[in-house]
């Protein structure tokens, strides 16, 4: 029996085309592509919408198609996951990708379980052509085939802005020879600022917009990579365990169908690129596919045989139905709180996961403690293979896990029967005090299987990570709580503390300090003063990286005989522009008094 | 010196060489574009361009300044229109790369019967006196498809900093050459020659 013969009894699935109603035997023309996408919304009118999210240069609508079991409602507690294509013109293969996978999944809706339910808990954005005018220009003409830009008039003859290297995160830098020009000939100009172009100021708008954004791909062509952030540099980003065991998984997906092995590296740094500012501003898995053909083909590796079309949508479908799958609720999982049921994001205390504990549960320094991770299975079934991570961080608002700070504790792989299973893991905290001079620590855990990655680092925003901030306090009256928070952002930030009264004593107070008094400790640079003034902040500013250790005065008239959980809110709110959405964490004392 | 004759066709007009406009232009040094944009959305600051770290904006907008300085910036600087403005053109005729390159004219290709060449109007202005003819594009000049080998990722790299629209890179054999195909304009190709690089044109 033939290799590949056995493949497609393994992945029929994933290689059957079921009652899809386009086809894909050759390229389609920029009307068709329009034509099909009002296809497929008169087809499924109850399970799609046809929007735009705004017109590019000449006036051209970008379209969006949503496809949900409820489209015409906003629904902010499904996850949003999103599909772009064609920033660049003459990579059609993109488009052909984008509609394809539309095609797909309201095919299977029906008949695919599985799929169903993943559908019913998402809203799925599917963009086929962000350059509609480009699009257009490559299309009408030979000797146009392999525009690359947008057609932005820079006068004087020229024309077109590399939306790829429009994007406001990086936008513009030198720093290292990147890939992104001032000059309005190359092929790979980059404006003449971040997002003057419509085309990616809509695409920002639209992606502000969304409530609970899951995951970003952005299909382009050619060569066979699976990239992920960061493009501008070859450091790795924060988070960078997460994003590569995501890729590489998608990456087997894909081997699996027609046996082509896309690579990770595409060996340049580029700048002002899409899911750099996605990673860096969302904090949201955000990859770039490079589709068929691969080798050395110059510009006709643009123009593959129609023959390729079908094998490179084929395989990549599984790698989109993968993400899909993560976006929608978690099979195994961590609680983040008391009462969570697994909803994404979290209410509640999202730093105190009863999902994570020590035996002996008081931390001594460098002591050998049984860590306890508690994972839970809510697919009926055992889960084999279950990647469970700890790591630890001094404790601090605004946490993320794996971060560029955080320790590795261990990892283990282990089976997961229905209802859960507790991991245990040796940990020896570590000798002398964390950063503000006290003994405890924060532990994060992370739970990823090949059907179940988490999307982003941010705790509150997937079941697939938790965080346990290990803490105890006694204070007098007018005692002070010392919290820390760490800026673990790309970008400065503002910093917003919060706490919420009705979980006090009613004779308790709580006091922070003035803006103005944790400001004197961090030094800023000009240009985060600068933009500070520019957003009217209120806050502390930080600058990336940066921590402040902020003094809580804690007020009461009498004892309180049990201990009394003080929990102190921290969010970001990121310097930049558009709509600032904050990321953040929290920190709980348990205080006994005397 | 040596002059070289590129015979142009002579229904073309004229390049222009005067700012699109007359809005006065200043310039203001800022940190990375994240600044670009909040000067954009608070204070409706209109960007002409930027070439970080120096964005050139119109400043003919009531307060402005006064803003700007309060916010933390240095004063603006008053910019002269015909060193903001870049215009593109084909050069026909007599010419000398090397004469036209101390002028402040640069080259992006090389055809049959004209160079096109581009520069502030100043400095095309200059070459100008100097009985350069200049005309106007009548058509829109792509770059040439080229191949380099190269020997590793920071050559790569090189290239890609070049604004070659790299389109692929493929390494056949394991510690083998690179092969890197894209699209490059003659003085990308020459710039990627003086570095020692060996250019196939397709």
């Amino acid at each position: 029996m033939k290799k590949s013969f056995i493949l497609s009894l393994l992945f029929g699935a994933w290689t059957t085309s079921q009652a899809q109603i386009l086809t894909f035997t050759s390229f389609r023309t920029p009307a068709q592509t329009n034509a099909d996408l009002t296809l497929l919304h008169t087809t499924y009118p109850t399970l799609t919408q046809l929007l735009s999210i705004g017109t590019s240069v000449n006036g051209n609508a970008i379209r969006v198609l949503k496809i949900s079991s409820t489209p015409a409602v906003n629904d902010p507690t499904k996850g949003d996951v999103v599909f772009v294509a064609d920033h660049h013109a003459r990579e059609w293969i993109s488009v052909e990708m984008a509609l394809y996978l539309a095609d797909q999944l309201l095919a299977r809706y029906a008949t695919d379980p599985q799929l169903q339910a993943d559908m019913n808990r998402l809203q799925i954005w599917i963009i086929p052509v962000v350059n509609p005018d480009g699009y257009q220009y490559s299309a009408a003409a030979p000797a146009n085939r392999y525009w690359r830009k947008n057609r932005r008039n820079n006068g004087g003859g020229f024309f077109g802005v590399d939306l790829n290297r429009n994007w406001g995160y990086q936008w513009g830098t030198s720093a290292g020879d990147p890939n992104g020009s001032p000059n309005p000939p190359d092929d790979t100009y980059f404006g003449t600022a971040p997002f003057s172009e419509p085309e990616t100021a809509a695409l920002r708008t639209f992606l502000n917009g969304l409530g609970n954004f899951k995951s970003f791909v952005s299909y382009h062509s050619y060569s066979e990579l699976y990239l992920r952030p960061w493009a501008h540099t070859v450091t790795d980003p924060p988070g960078e365990q997460t994003l590569r065991s995501i890729a590489q998984r998608n990456i087997n997906r894909i081997a699996t169908v027609h046996g082509h092995t896309y690579t990770e590296n595409i060996s340049y740094t580029a700048t002002g690129e899409a899911t750099d500012f996605i990673w860096n501003e969302k904090r949201v898995a955000a990859f770039t596919p490079e589709l068929r053909p691969a080798g050395s083909l110059g510009l006709a590796g643009f123009s593959p045989a129609p023959t390729e079309i079908l094998p490179c949508c084929e395989e990549n479908y599984p790698a989109a139905a993968a993400l899909i799958h993560d976006a929608a609720r978690s099979g195994v999982w961590l609680r983040d709180y008391v009462g969570d049921t697994g909803a994404e994001p979290s209410t509640g205390y999202p730093w105190e996961s009863p999902d994570i504990w020590t035996v002996p549960a008081v931390l001594n320094q460098n002591a050998t403690v049984d860590l306890h991770i508690r994972v839970n299975n809510n697919t009926g079934a055992t889960v084999n293979n279950v990647t469970v991570e700890a790591y630890y961080t001094d404790p601090r608002i605004t946490l993320e896990f794996p971060s560029l700070t955080s320790v590795l504790i261990g990892t283990a792989v282990v089976s997961v029967p229905p209802g859960g299973t507790d991991v245990v893991m040796p940990w020896t905290t570590p000798v002398g005090t964390n950063i503000w001079g006290e003994r405890h620590w924060c532990v994060g855990g992370v739970v990823k299987h090949e059907n179940d990655m988490p999307l982003t680092t941010v705790v509150s925003r997937t079941s697939n990570v938790a965080c346990h901030n290990f803490n105890t306090t006694t204070i007098v009256e007018s005692g002070l709580l010392w919290v820390a928070a760490t800026n673990f952002l790309s970008v400065a930030a503002e910093l917003e503390l919060s706490f919420n009264r009705g979980d006090l004593p009613s004779d308790w107070v709580i006091e922070f300090p003035e803006t103005s008094q944790l400001q004197k400790e961090t030094a800023l640079q000009p240009s985060t003063i600068r933009k500070s003034k520019l957003l009217e902040t209120k806050g502390v500013v930080l600058e990336p990286g940066q921590t402040v250790k902020v003094p809580i005065k804690v007020h009461f008239q009498k004892a309180h005989g049990a201990p009394v959980d003080v929990r102190v809110k921290g969010d970001l709110l990121p310097l930049v522009g558009g709509k600032r959405k904050p990321v953040g964490n929290g920190y709980s004392f348990q205080v006994t008094t005397k | 010196m040596l002059f070289l004759t590129v015979f142009g066709q002579s229904c073309s007009s004229t390049l222009r060489l005067a700012p699109p406009n007359n809005r006065p232009v200043y310039s203001i040094e800022v940190g990375d574009a994240t600044e670009i944009e909040l000067l954009q959305q608070q204070l409706g600051l209109e960007v002409v361009y930027a070439k970080l770290p120096v964005v050139y904006f119109y400043g003919d907008k009531q307060g402005l300044m006064t803003r700007l300085e309060a916010i933390g910036y240095a004063k603006p600087q008053a910019q002269r229109l015909e060193t903001v403005y870049v215009r593109y053109g084909k050069l026909v005729g007599k010419y000398n790369e090397q004469e036209i390159g101390r002028l402040g004219v640069k080259l992006l290709n090389r055809e049959k019967n004209h160079l096109v060449v581009y520069g502030n109007l100043s400095n095309l202005r200059a070459a100008r006196d100097k009985g350069y003819v200049l005309e106007k594009l009548d058509y829109e000049p792509r770059p040439r498809e080229i191949e380099v080998r190269v020997k590793n990722e920071d050559e790569i790299q090189k290239i890609a900093g070049l604004q070659v629209d790299i389109f692929s890179v493929n390494q056949p054999e394991r510690g083998g050459p690179y092969i890197v195909q894209g699209t490059a304009y003659d003085a990308q190709i020459d710039e990627l020659k003086s570095l020692n690089f060996t250019v196939t044109q397709k």
